[in-house]
């Protein structure tokens, strides 16, 4: 039992959790059976860069997926293989455990973490937004609306995409689920076999991909004109800031060896964020552009939406993963960057709640404070500060790495 | 292991096999490079079924296996690019449409 | 990390990755609907990262969907940006003249502005009207900002004297040739001797793989890096020159 059981049982409940849902709220309004209707390509306000910029994400994905084998051999062979050995490595190993009963606790963890994350980040969110004072009343009346509409039909037209539309939601969830099986949360949970899974943090980033498909499907799905160019903005933000995050990632990963999110924190005698505040500072902004936080949500907000379409259980769905997804970032955020669960006096699970909410807390504050940005300023910023300045950030590590050895 | 390596060699055939009617048969400049694609990914999963069943130990199977993804990715970006090029010269990405790459 | 799956959970895998892998791939081929059929096609290559994960290659799998779930959607963007037709709809899958006339609405000032149900502008506040040909909601508004785009949609609207099929004459040809091509290597999986599988040693393959790369294996790295510095090359001046 490893955790690839973990995996499949995880996916297996999640999607089919959604899909019975989505089916119970499903209402009995006749559907036309072979809907695939004609969007005219949504290219209004899409200039020649996308198409660049997109071609040149290509590239650099695959760069960047070098970047890990090399960030976790980095001390071993240095910059050119010539200085092995001199850098004391640090020994640590957890201890495994292998078991049904243990595969089956991480699936339950993950669960756990996905939906009270979800809860706990739209519980921060909201308060950020509408002020401490009065929060907690607003709060219940949002608590109210959202069961009630739960299970409220959902008003499917006749021109959506119907795999897509309702696809969307059940890939979001059960993509957010899977990545949640590497979080670790505390001293017990960190000998689970996801957290200690060899490439956990590899497995982060591919969830934040498959949020940009599961929303580009459900605005492409939609056929409405606001749905297609979310979809489209939703594109725009994966190839923007993808590339930044990967490589602020990469930071952290060369000083500690490993893509296992448990060997990261147990590394952190000092959290790596002291040390790499500019990969923190990075790594912050470009998991608000992958996670749709304002004011970089561009397919989430305001009037071009790719949930322009949804009502009922697959609206709440998709809400729901996107909290998910944002409170995944910001615990991952503290594994790789806060010390993880570490911390003086208190246990480590608090210290865990503590520093994720801390990042919740400051990403949702930026959303306050700054006004949404448009599209071109989201790519120009992206391509031209943050790319950069990540780069900067793995050379600066690699030279302080090499000067304390 | 109780899958036999055939089982995998067998799914990479068929996958090349559809890549290889891919190829031959679609118009849309898109389509016959998902189909090439497909093709290279057959041969990724017979590199990377090989390295399990010969010699995990070494992990140059694992290594060729990321190459032909790299090659996979730089053909993805280029060929888009020579698409784009092409459709804004002639309105098409029909490739029996395009006879000569003269832009 | 491996080998510890039970058979049938195993086989179970097995089955399931390689159905989804072969069927996405023949849904990729057989849709009409170029979104669909790359979505079709990153549902099976993600299949096959999983049978890399199967192969107790979790590195390599890790990068697999990673790169082709981005590449995908990458691939779909450009799909639509030079594809007329890229939901299927003019190969008469959906006949857009069935749905109901007035089940959108547009105000009058903002032809942007549209809505499902009957109501008012968000921007202005006068009543929305019927839109009087919801099928053109894409292109209409899409003809005056670009002019490529005009002669696109002189295509569409020229309608089906165009010829949108996505498969051309050899298809038959095409189809003998990939049978032939499959059946010769199944028969050559089928007849040859195969060893049995190795136990694998406990690694951390990302460490492995990295080690390796920047030692014994520096060529394919550097090789890898010049490619991929070609290909940004490449690209940018493809896509710029116009």
């Amino acid at each position: 039992m490893d955790y690839r059981v973990a995996f499949v049982v995880a996916a297996l409940l999640l999607g089919t959790t959604s899909v019975w849902v989505l089916l119970a709220s499903r209402n009995a309004r006749p559907r036309d059976k072979r809907t695939d209707g004609s969007r005219q390509s949504a290219w209004t306000q899409v200039d020649v860069r996308y198409a660049v910029v997109a071609l040149l994400f290509l590239a650099f994905d695959m760069e960047m997926i070098y970047m890990f084998p090399w960030a976790v051999a980095y001390r071993q062979v240095g910059i050119v293989c010539c200085d092995s050995g001199r850098w004391p490595r640090v020994r640590l190993e957890a201890r495994r455990l292998r078991s049904m009963t243990v595969t089956l606790a991480n699936a339950a963890l993950a669960m756990a973490l996905l939906v009270g994350g979800a809860a706990w980040a739209a519980i921060v969110d909201h308060v950020m937004r509408s002020g401490v004072k009065g929060g907690s009343l607003q709060l219940a009346d949002r608590v109210r609306t959202f069961l009630s509409l739960l299970f409220a039909p959902d008003p499917g037209h006749q021109r959506i995409d119907r795999v897509l539309f309702r696809g969307a939601a059940p890939v979001a969830i059960t993509a957010v689920g899977l990545g949640a099986i590497v979080v670790p949360i505390g001293d017990s949970t960190a000998a689970l076999p996801g957290p200690q899974l060899a490439v956990g943090i590899f497995f982060y980033l591919v969830v934040l991909d498959v949020m940009a498909v599961a929303l580009f499907m459900a605005g492409w799905g939609a056929n409405a004109r606001p749905g297609t160019e979310a979809a489209f903005l939703a594109g725009a933000q994966l190839v923007s800031y993808l590339i930044p995050l990967g490589f602020a990632v990469t930071g952290a990963v060369m000083a500690a060896e490993s893509l296992s999110a448990t060997t990261l924190v147990l590394h952190q005698r000092v959290p790596f964020g002291l040390w790499q505040p500019l990969g923190l500072a990075i790594y912050l902004v470009a998991a608000m552009g992958q996670t749709y936080r304002p004011p970089v949500d561009l397919p989430v907000g305001g009037d071009v939406d790719v949930r322009v379409e949804y009502r009922g259980a697959a609206r709440r769905l998709l809400d729901g993963s996107l909290y998910a997804v944002w409170f995944l970032a910001a615990s991952m955020g503290v594994l790789l960057f806060l010390g993880g669960w570490r911390g003086p006096w208190l246990p480590g699970q608090i210290w865990f709640v503590l520093k994720t909410t801390l990042l919740l807390i400051m990403m949702a504050w930026l959303g306050v404070r700054f006004r949404r940005l448009t599209m071109a300023q989201l790519i120009r910023g992206a391509w031209l500060v943050l790319i950069p300045a990540s780069i900067f950030n793995v050379i600066l590590v690699g030279i302080l790495m090499m000067l304390a050895s | 292991m109780s899958v036999p390596l055939q089982a995998y060699l067998a799914v990479a055939a068929i996958l090349f096999g559809l890549g290889v009617y891919g190829v031959l048969s679609q118009r849309g400049a898109v389509m016959v490079l998902m189909s090439t694609e497909v093709i290279l990914n057959a041969a990724m999963l017979n590199t990377v079924a090989f390295w399990r069943y010969r010699n995990p130990a070494d992990f140059a199977g694992q290594i060729f296996a990321l190459v032909i993804l790299t090659i996979a990715a730089v053909e993805m970006a280029v060929g888009l690019a020579v698409i784009v090029l092409v459709y804004r010269n002639r309105s098409t990405q029909m490739v029996d449409r395009v006879a000569s790459l003269r832009g | 990390m491996n080998g510890t799956l039970s058979p049938p959970v195993e086989w179970l895998l097995f089955v399931v990755l390689s159905t989804v892998a072969i069927g996405g791939t023949f849904r990729m081929l057989r849709t009409m609907s170029m979104v669909r059929s790359g979505f079709s096609l990153m549902a099976s290559f993600c299949a096959i990262g999983g049978l890399f994960l199967l192969l107790s290659a979790d590195l390599l799998a890790s990068m697999q969907i990673m790169m082709y779930v981005a590449g995908m959607l990458v691939m779909v963007l450009f799909m639509v940006m030079v594809s007329p037709d890229p939901g299927g709809s003019m190969m008469g899958i959906a006949p857009p003249e069935e749905t109901g006339p007035a089940d959108e609405y547009v105000c009058p000032m903002h032809p942007d502005v549209r809505s499902r149900e009957p109501g008012q502008c968000p921007k202005c506040g006068m009543a929305l009207q019927p839109a009087p040909e919801h099928h053109a909601h894409g292109s209409a508004s899409h003809v005056k900002d670009h002019g490529q785009s005009a002669v696109q949609h002189g295509h569409m609207s020229s309608g089906m004297e165009m010829d949108m099929a996505m498969t051309h004459e050899f298809t038959r040809i095409a189809a003998v040739t990939g049978f032939i091509v499959a059946l010769g290597l199944l028969g050559a999986i089928a007849f040859a001797p195969w060893p049995a599988p190795a136990p694998i040693p406990a690694l951390d393959s990302a460490r492995t793989i990295g080690t390796e790369l920047l030692g014994r294996y520096m060529i394919a790295f550097e090789g890898a890096a010049v490619l991929i510095l070609l290909g940004m090359v490449g690209a940018v001046i493809f896509a710029r020159r116009a």
